[in-house]
């Protein structure tokens, strides 16, 4: 099930440390529909789980949210309605970590865990004892009748993680975050869990905006990507469509950086340089000093978020060069 | 691959909340400077001589001549008290000083040394840890006396110096061992090993470097307790003998003129708490130096 | 030939309790690995967390003791107590670029001590033998007077680079080198590797996780679990005729940009990767 009215939609959202502090994370609009994935994807430090946090405003205490609104609709036959993110704590969204180890708590067992937040909202004990067993078991976790009674560090990294979905899922969210939740694992436990999450994708109709550095990894995910740099989105469409013909240079470069498992074995091409520090932006385009189809007038205008055609954009002035150009 | 990226400015990156501890540090090393100064020029700053008794002007009330009045014998008490800065930090120093580096020494033997050293080194300082040894030390003063002085040290201040080294080794070496047993098995250590070089130069340029800072942390700390613990035994009267200029041994002397000289109590007191106050800054501006 | 690096049953064994109490257990972090690594030869060495390939990282380098087994260098036998030169001959890279570098010295020290330990220039050719390593790691000399917090994760990478080949080594063992850097920096580094096995000739053990690099950068490929060696062989044997079951699993797993779907009929591994044996 596709829904054809956005489950969250984000506008114009700018993160500052301080008042009149560096911009971290700069007019980034985004909107999910139920039973679509967004990846999110960018170099460390480009803004990807700020603007995930502050869904939720879960920032951390030095950062505030200066500019964007947020609306959301709790409901499939609600119209949107602006919503404060503390209010949706539990109350339609999820959040899942990259670490599941400090996102669980010690003291807990993990039937207690996922049983929590139903708890919380009134539901009787023993109801909610029932529904962790059964989310356990629909996160895939073996012998549930068993591990409701574990510890969080008897359990392997992948099942912490699974845990974490079964407690993200017991207050019936409709739209689940998610922030790099495989990096922490070994590449078949990753499997697993993607698959995981696209099964509940599909089934629940869940919203899902998934942030990655991985290219591949939101290749297998997201129906739909945005691509962050240095605090800003600079590129944004289907995934495939993107991936296939990238329409802003830092994303070919990304694509061409990526070593590949099929074909002849190539030697990779770096984007050289390295990200702008935040705060110490270049004037223009903020990926001019590394970028190879740099002109002049990259250098005079930071070029804004256009649409380039059905469900894309770019923040590129040459992007039409860019078409078909390159990327065999 | 033409990568000339800039080095990031390291300022720049370490946001100012992380930078803090530098406005602790600054306050620390200014008392501790001041008194530091006061001690190495007291002829300058005071009537130069502490034990100078004028019999005719006793208990005086401050004045110009006398910025803080005069004691029991007349003895100027502006001049005592800082002479007694002398004697104060000397004995505190060396006995947070002597300790640290025996300590730490003691630390890094038992942290990368043989096991069984190890064990050993652990066992013994569990003793010292367990046993009463600070009253022992108290009666031991008291039987003994404080002695006639040793070398450059003034009566009492060696007893002092022995039993704080006795007693104290053990926290450095505790520290000590814990560092260093988490930095030698950091990545940099071992490969300064696969590089090549030698134990000692592995222990001496890449691991005690990088586990000393939280024994310099406490020496500070250390320095602070110790005035306050020299005082307070100087005041019981079993460390530096009363008549010396000590800030304790002052306290314990206008004791019987507290009601009517209540200044010449207030005075070392403050001092005591100003100096104890001024290392513990210091100590806690490197903490979060260290950490940050 | 005979190879220039050759593991003869390499068995590393931890004793480990798991309370204070209980009995101890034995437990196989390498559990009877033979390998040979050719001179200029590229060997990857794969599997999942604790499988076993940093204890073997640690042999080799000479920094933890094999409880059986030999490892023999340019055809002599070496252990932990190997000579000035042997422990010269064998660098390592580290995964975690924070923890490698020690952060109070500055990069221009930590190079000169190891040139000057084992005496490989001459006073006064320290400064232009510095000045080369960092154009060999493509970084700008001026690096050298930075301390390592002030460096980009890549540049620290390099900078690590950069302290394995100042004592001129012939082989290089990687951990894990390029996990932690951005796809970006770790292609620089990538390339960086492979230049360097092409213009100093150097042997290369490259550990990781990641198929895509290992593809890239090695010519041969040995696949770990559970401490042992379950598959090894050619590189593009082992990318499109995989024989073991696990190799297979992993390859399948492995994210594809291209083909995000690819062996997604398959099922899924399932469980966790094996630990290694007690
Ligand atoms: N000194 C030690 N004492 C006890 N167990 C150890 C010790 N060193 C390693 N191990 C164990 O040996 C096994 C192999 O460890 P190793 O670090 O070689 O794994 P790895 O393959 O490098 O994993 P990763 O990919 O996570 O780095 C692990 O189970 C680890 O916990
Ligand atoms: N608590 C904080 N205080 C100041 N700056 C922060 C804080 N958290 C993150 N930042 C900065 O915000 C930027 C974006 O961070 P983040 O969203 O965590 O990046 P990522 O894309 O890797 O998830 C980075 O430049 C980071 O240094
Ligand atoms: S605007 Fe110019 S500098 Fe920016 S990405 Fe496009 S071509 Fe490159
Ligand atoms: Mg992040
Ligand atoms: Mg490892």
């Amino acid at each position: 099930m596709t829904g054809t009215e956005p489950v969250i939609e984000i506008a114009n959202l700018v993160i500052a440390a301080g008042r009149d502090g560096v911009t971290l994370v700069d007019d980034v609009s985004l909107h999910v529909d139920a039973g679509e994935c967004l990846g999110i994807v960018g170099e460390s430090g480009s803004g990807k789980s700020l603007t995930l946090r502050s869904v939720l405003g879960l920032l951390p205490p030095t950062l505030i949210r200066t500019r964007g609104t947020m609306r959301f609709r709790g409901r499939e036959d609600e119209e949107p309605r602006p919503v404060d993110p503390r209010d949706l704590r539990g109350h339609g969204v999820s959040m899942i970590f990259q670490e599941p180890m400090s996102s669980l708590n010690p003291t807990m067992r993990i039937g207690d865990l996922v049983a929590a937040g139903p708890r919380a909202q009134g539901v009787s004990r023993r109801a909610a004892a029932d529904q962790a067993l059964s989310l356990l078991r629909e996160v895939g976790v073996p012998d549930p009748e068993q591990r409701v009674r574990a510890w969080p560090h008897q359990l392997s990294g992948g099942l912490r993680q699974r845990v974490m979905i079964a407690m993200a899922l017991s207050v019936e969210p409709r739209l689940l975050l998610c922030d790099e939740p495989t990096t922490a694992l070994d590449a078949t436990v990753q499997d697993q869990i993607l698959t995981l999450v696209e099964r509940l994708r599909a089934e629940r109709g869940l919203a899902l905006i998934f942030v990655s550095h991985d290219l591949s990894v939101i290749a297998r995910v997201a129906g739909r990507t945005a691509v962050m740099y240095a605090g800003r989105i600079i590129e944004q469409g289907p995934t495939r469509a993107l991936i296939e013909n990238p329409r802003h240079p830092y994303t070919r470069g990304l694509i061409e950086s990526m070593p590949q498992l099929h074909g002849p074995p190539v030697r990779l091409k770096a984007i050289s340089g390295s990200p702008p520090t935040a705060g110490r932006l270049p004037s223009g385009c903020r990926f001019a000093p590394r970028c190879p189809f740099v002109v002049d007038a990259c250098r005079e205008v930071d070029p804004p978020l256009l649409s380039i055609g059905p469900h894309r954009a770019s923040a590129c002035l040459r992007q039409a060069e860019l078409n078909d150009g390159g990327q065999s | 691959m033409s990568d000339l990226s800039l080095i990031k400015d390291d300022k720049e990156h370490t946001p100012r909340s992380l930078r803090r501890g530098n406005g602790k540090m600054a306050a620390g090393a200014v008392i501790f400077g001041l008194f530091i100064l006061a001690a190495l020029f007291a002829p300058l700053i005071t009537t130069g001589d502490p034990a100078e008794q004028d019999l005719l002007n006793r208990l005086a009330d401050p004045s110009s001549a006398h910025l803080l009045g005069t004691d029991q014998l007349g003895r100027d008490e502006w001049t005592r008290l800082v002479y007694a800065i002398r004697v104060d930090l000397r004995v505190a120093i060396l006995a947070s000083l002597i300790p640290a580096i025996l300590g730490s020494l003691i630390g890094i033997i038992a942290g990368l040394g043989a096991k069984w050293l190890d064990t050993a080194i652990m066992r013994i300082s569990d003793v010292v840890v367990s046993l009463p040894l600070f009253i022992f030390f108290i009666a031991l003063v008291g039987l003994l006396g404080p002695g006639n002085g040793f070398l450059f040290l003034g009566p009492g201040e060696l007893p002092l110096i022995i039993g704080f080294t006795l007693i104290s080794w053990v926290v450095y070496a505790r520290l000590m061992r814990a560092e260093v047993r988490r930095v030698r098995s950091m990545d940099y250590v071992r490969a300064a090993q696969s590089g090549g070089l030698p134990r000692w130069r592995v222990i001496v340029g890449h691991i005690v470097p990088n586990a000393i800072g939280q024994s310099i942390v406490y020496f500070f700390v250390d320095i602070g307790l110790a005035v306050v613990a020299i005082s307070t035994l100087s005041f019981l009267g079993v460390g530096i003998p009363v008549g010396t200029p000590e800030w304790g041994a002052m306290i314990q002397s206008a004791r019987t003129v507290m009601q009517t000289n209540w200044w010449l109590i207030a005075a070392p007191g403050a001092a005591i708490a100003l100096a104890g106050m001024g290392l513990a800054l210091i100590g806690d501006g490197l903490d979060d130096r260290i950490k940050s | 030939m005979s190879a220039l690096i050759e593991l003869d049953d390499i068995e590393v064994h931890f004793k480990v309790r798991a309370r204070r109490s209980a009995a101890p257990v034995t437990l196989r972090a390498v559990d009877g690995v033979s390998l040979a690594v050719e001179r200029s030869q590229c060997l990857g060495v794969v599997g999942e967390s604790g499988c076993g390939k940093s204890t073997l990282a640690g042999v080799l380098i000479g920094l933890t003791e094999p409880t059986a087994g030999r490892v023999r260098y340019d055809g002599r036998d070496v252990d932990t107590r190997r000579s000035k030169d042997v422990r010269r001959s064998i660098q390592m890279v580290f995964q975690d670029p924070v923890a490698s570098l020690n952060p109070r010295r500055r990069v221009r020290s930590v190079l000169a001590e190891l040139i000057d330990y084992h005496g490989l220039v001459p006073e006064a050719g320290m400064t232009s033998a510095l000045n080369s390593l960092m154009e060999m790691v493509n970084l700008p000399p001026r690096v050298l007077e930075a301390r390592p917090r002030e460096l980009s994760g890549g540049q620290r990478q390099r900078v690590a680079i950069a302290r394995a080949l100042a004592v001129q080594p012939e082989v290089l063992v990687a951990d894990e080198a390029v996990s932690a850097l951005d796809v970006s920096a770790q292609a620089t580094v990538v390339n960086l590797l492979a230049d360097l096995r092409a213009e100093l000739g150097l042997t290369i053990v490259f550990i990781s996780h990641d198929l895509g690099i290992v593809r890239t950068l090695c010519d041969r490929v040995a696949v770990m679990y559970a401490g042992r060696v379950v598959e090894e062989g050619a590189a593009e044997t082992i990318f499109t005729a995989a024989r073991h079951p696990y190799t297979r699993a992993l390859l399948r797993a492995a994210p594809d940009l291209y083909r995000p779907d690819a062996g997604r009929d398959a099922p899924a591994l399932g469980g966790d990767p094996a630990g290694p044996s007690t």
